[in-house]
């Protein structure tokens, strides 16, 4: 008899109010989760964009700089730099102004992006010291990289990365 | 079911839901957070390199000036910027950003949270260990990058350091066979009277002596003075010829340079011939020298007998220093 009576009770079903707090309490959690994971998948997307900035920039320095350390004769068209590399390709590295891309070539053959679309390259500036033959110091290049992911909302954030090489071949 | 189950129940349930909300975002923050001292991270190894190569640089361009491989490389702390021809003593100071040119310096700009100092360890005169080392503090953590290289003298060049520094080398062939020195104590000691050596003799042709004079630092020299003698002759009937050249030089920044009107060759083709420099003073001031060079020839021509003869001698080099 009591369990008849409790199901009677249950088949009442909710009143109006207690399905509008129902309701409400589960629209306003859905948003707020909604909402953070919007957020989470945002920030998820700015650090991975971040992560790429550093790594395109480390290795175009990366390459840069070994190339350089093994090559000669330098010298400077603006900021493009131009030099014989160890088996004596002429190579230039310079920043395609348009695109905001590091780019190299080979004995004036077509330009070959260095690094990925998605991040902007903003400096690529070159300092040469010492590239003068009988100046008394070996060439000393200063390469300095400005990098910032490409994505519209951080892209003020910017990184500045700057390394020196020394050329290893004396004569020049 | 008892009053008010569901509402605990649903209330533990959204709670493990904003824990594990909380974990995501808070996983994300972090990273981000990360992120960032990793980027300062890259920045710090490259600014490190930076000071290897910059005093790899110096040790190649002491090589290039032909001055002792390890000049201006002594044990200590130091700072360098990018466009720096020496190591500085360290002052423990911030590197500056300068916006307009992107350059890490010490001159201009906003200041970083790097600090560089380059530790140099000169204790073996044919090695040089350097340390780049890069401290900074970033979100409450204190990072740093200690980058080491060591630098030999696989190139041979003199060795500065302790002691005068200064070193001759002095050679003497006669017919091209090193005769060792012939004679006299080998010193630019300022005395005029120091017999420098000579070469000669009845047999064969060709007398060459060279003595060189190795400055442990770029030295200002006020004066030079030289008294050299070089000739050939041959009797008889046969080739009658003979030459001498005489000539000083001095070395400037690996450049070397003729002493002006020290320079004395010539040669004829009648009989015995020979060329005394005498007493001979160049009085002008030559600012880094590295190197002060003496440099006799004689020769005759003649067929090898025994009275065809060549002979070359520096009697004395001096120099006068500031």
């Amino acid at each position: 008899m009591l369990l008849n009576n409790n199901h009677n009770k249950f088949k009442t079903g909710f009143t109006m109010v207690e399905l509008l707090v129902a309701m409400s309490l589960f629209i306003v959690f859905t948003v707020i989760a909604s909402g953070s994971f919007i957020r989470a998948l945002r920030t998820q997307r700015a650090i991975v964009a971040l992560i790429a900035a550093n790594d395109n920039a480390n290795l175009s320095i990366e390459q840069i700089a070994r190339e350089i350390r093994t090559g000669s004769n330098f010298s400077l068209a603006g900021n493009d730099l131009n030099f014989s590399n160890a088996n004596n390709i002429q190579v230039i590295y310079r920043l395609n102004s348009s695109t905001n891309i590091i780019e190299r070539n080979e004995n004036g053959a077509d330009f070959k992006p260095l690094t990925a679309t998605n991040v902007r390259i903003n400096k690529l500036n070159f300092y040469l010291q010492g590239q003068l033959a009988g100046d008394g110091y070996p060439p000393k290049i200063t390469i300095i990289i400005n990098i910032s992911p490409n994505i519209p909302t951080i892209q003020n954030i910017s990184t500045n990365f700057q390394t020196t090489v020394s050329a290893r071949n004396l004569d020049t | 079911m008892k009053k008010g189950q569901l509402l605990i129940e649903s209330g533990i349930a959204i709670s493990i839901l904003v824990v594990g909300l909380l974990g995501i975002i808070g996983l994300l923050s972090r990273s981000l957070s990360l992120n960032n001292v990793i980027s300062s991270q890259y920045i710090a190894s490259n600014l490190a390199a930076e000071g290897i190569e910059i005093t790899k640089n110096l040790i190649d361009a002491n090589i290039i000036q032909a001055q002792p491989w390890n000049q201006g490389i002594a044990t200590g702390f130091y700072e360098v910027a990018y466009t720096d021809l020496s190591l500085e003593p360290d002052e423990n100071r911030f590197l500056l950003l300068d916006s307009t040119n992107s350059t890490y310096n010490y001159q201009s700009g906003q200041p970083t949270f790097f600090r560089r100092v380059i530790e140099i360890e000169n204790s073996n005169p044919d090695e040089i260990k350097v340390n780049s080392k890069v401290n900074w503090q970033i979100r409450g953590g204190s990072y740093s990058v200690n980058l080491e290289d060591h630098f030999f003298n696989w190139r041979g060049g003199a060795s500065g350091g302790p002691g005068p520094g200064t070193t001759h080398t002095y050679t003497n062939t006669y017919n091209g066979v090193d005769q060792g020195v012939s004679s006299g104590p080998l010193t630019f000691d300022g005395d005029f009277s120091t017999f420098m050596g000579n070469s000669g003799g009845a047999q064969g042709n060709t007398s060459v002596v060279t003595a060189q004079h190795t400055f442990a630092t770029p030295t200002t020299i006020n004066s030079i003075q030289y008294r050299m003698r070089a000739g050939g002759h041959c009797g008889g009937n046969y080739d009658k010829s003979a030459d001498y050249n005489i000539y000083v030089q001095y070395r400037v920044a690996g450049v070397w340079y003729y002493l002006p009107g020290s320079q004395f060759s010539g040669g004829t083709g009648d009989g015995s011939i020979s060329y005394d420099t005498g007493n001979i003073t160049y009085s002008t001031p030559l600012a880094n020298v590295t190197d002060i060079l003496a440099y006799a020839y004689g020769q005759g021509h003649g067929e090898d007998r025994a009275s065809n003869g060549s002979f070359a001698d520096i009697f004395e080099i001096n120099y006068v220093t500031q």
